[in-house]
């Protein structure tokens, strides 16, 4: 069974690094996926060490780490990741992405004139980071995009409202370069993937976020 | 196989190890300022919809979040202790860091936590305070010291197979052409320009460095989601796990330096997880040979294991004096 298991393992791994999975849809690429993953559980599930030690725990214990490594399985083949968090899918860069990257990049303006890049991820933690830049291209692009003039005006303020409570954050959590913020620059920018790869912004708004706005 | 055999004290040492990862880490996290963010940015998610509305808004106000981190911090200190009541504490412990994690994602999971969250419930819910903690108390399950060694197992099964997942993934999905179009130039410039805590630009550095040969990250890529794909292997292959621990290191320095993502914890977890260290028979067996009983005793448990004595006991054939002649049993 170990055997059998390893080989089919091995021949789909070598498939898809070849490519000949390639013209299938996508959603059949799922698929590919279980047939990658199935061989592995399988494996482990067949060894004689791992069925001795399970079947040596307390029932208690044993059902414990089978519905755990259940909804770990599981949450990666669903993919459902705002549901079933912590069980989440785990794929990144999986997908092909050679057109520029685009990031909306934010300049803060103190009172005195003088500016510096503010980084709204950097205000509290690094793991808010692509959820901000996420939040930041969604609504930039509907305030770039949208034929709706008062659908762009909400997306304008949603930006207005979160920049604002983002630099309240900044200051309250004494980000650097320390000192008030008066105004946030929005621009969106994406890289050319030539040599020397630039990036090339266009201004999207003038945000005034001081505490007196 | 790995963690064939574990000890009381390397799951004590373990559950210390884990619970001081997250206390760093949660100490590092103001996240009572994400409080000021409107609450269209801060989502429930996962388990978190188990919370009802108005509890949730609770917890995200900034007494409720403040008092989640210092709950969390809390529940750390004493897990690691490992003080009476230490399964509801390290539970309680658990959902409370995972509900902070969740306040951080505002809206968009991210993956860096999350071995250490798996650890955190499988510590919980596994013996880690029979030994190393303040209520020590003998195992209660078993004579051969299974519960220690599925802990470990487990928690080494959860963490290998997050890489193995996203590898599985890549190859289902964008392989080959991921590899070696221009996907990781892309991610690595994006990434370059991300508004995050880092702000490091090699990334970008090094693409303009390489000019016309940015097809060696490819080739980077491409070896690195193959070692990923195999990362289950690390239970059938000591100097596989070894080299594992290595790769994963700098896989994610690499990551940290070019793309400013940062996975710290996983880089701990790997030693922690991937090396069979065993701090008691590090510090005592090597000077101990031939205990005769003990269930649960990590020095019967090394005793009976040939390969355990001889390796860390070289001189157990020359005779009862061998050694340094330190006995911690006839210490005390």
């Amino acid at each position: 069974m170990v055997r059998r298991a390893a080989i089919v393992w091995l021949v789909v791994l070598v498939l898809t690094a070849i490519g000949v999975h390639r013209p299938l849809p996508d959603s059949l690429k799922y698929g590919v996926e279980l047939l990658l993953l199935a061989p592995v559980l399988v494996m482990f599930a067949s060894h004689s060490e791992v069925r001795a030690t399970l079947a040596r725990l307390s029932r208690g214990r044993r059902r414990f780490a089978l519905v755990f490594l259940a909804m770990l399985v599981l949450g990666n083949v669903l993919k459902q990741h705002r549901a079933l968090l912590p069980f989440m899918g785990w794929g990144m860069f999986g997908r092909s992405a050679s057109r520029g990257p685009r990031m909306v990049i934010y300049t803060a303006v103190r009172p005195d004139g003088s500016s510096f890049r503010f980084m709204p991820g950097a205000v509290v933690s690094d793991t808010v980071a692509s959820s901000i830049d996420r939040f930041s291209k969604e609504t930039v692009t509907a305030i770039l995009e949208a034929r709706d003039p008062a659908e762009r005006e909400r997306a304008s303020t949603k930006l207005s409202t979160a920049l604002y409570r983002l630099a309240r954050i900044h200051e309250d959590a004494g980000g650097r370069p320390a000192g008030p913020i008066e105004r946030v620059q929005a621009s969106n920018c994406l890289a050319r993937m030539t040599p020397p790869y630039p990036w090339q912004c266009e201004p999207v708004g003038d945000y005034p976020v001081g505490r007196t706005r | 196989m790995l963690h064939a055999s574990v000890s009381a004290q390397k799951l004590g040492v373990m559950r210390i190890a884990v619970f001081a990862l997250v206390f760093a880490h949660v100490l590092s996290v103001p996240i009572e300022h994400l409080s000021q963010l409107p609450s269209t940015l801060h989502p429930r998610m996962g388990l978190l919809h188990l919370l009802p509305e108005p509890a949730w808004e609770h917890l995200r106000s900034i007494t409720g979040l403040r008092f989640l981190r210092l709950a969390v911090l809390a529940g750390a200190v004493l897990s690691m202790l490992g003080t009476r009541g230490y399964r509801i504490i390290a539970l309680t412990t658990g959902i409370g860091w995972l509900a902070f994690e969740g306040s951080l994602y505002l809206g968009s999971a991210s993956h860096r936590q999350l071995a250490t969250i798996y650890c955190v419930f499988i510590l919980a819910v596994f013996p880690a305070t029979d030994a190393v903690s303040v209520s020590a108390r003998r195992r209660s399950e078993g004579t051969d010291g299974t519960p220690y060694v599925a802990a470990m197992q487990l928690m080494a099964f959860c963490f290998l197979f997050t890489y193995t997942a996203t590898a599985f993934y890549r190859f289902a999905h964008g392989s080959p052409d991921i590899f070696w179009d221009d996907t990781l130039v892309t991610h690595i410039i994006g990434n370059s320009g991300r508004n995050g805590s880092f702000g490091l630009t090699y990334g970008a550095q090094l693409v303009r460095a390489l000019g016309p040969y940015t097809f060696i990250l490819g080739g980077l890529f491409f070896l690195g989601s193959i070692l990923e794909a195999l990362a289950l292997l690390c239970f059938f292959s000591r100097w596989f796990r070894l080299a594992y621990v290595g790769f994963i290191v700098s896989f994610h320095t690499f990551n940290l330096l070019t793309m400013n993502i940062e996975f710290t914890l996983n880089c701990f977890l790997a030693i922690l997880l991937l090396i069979e260290w065993d701090p008691w028979k590090t510090l005592f067996i090597q000077t101990r040979r031939g205990a005769q009983e003990g269930v649960g005793d990590p020095l019967a448990l090394a005793s009976s294991d040939p390969s355990i004595q001889t390796r860390l006991d070289p001189g157990a054939e020359a005779g009862p004096d061998s050694g340094c002649g330190f006995d911690p049993r006839t210490s005390r």
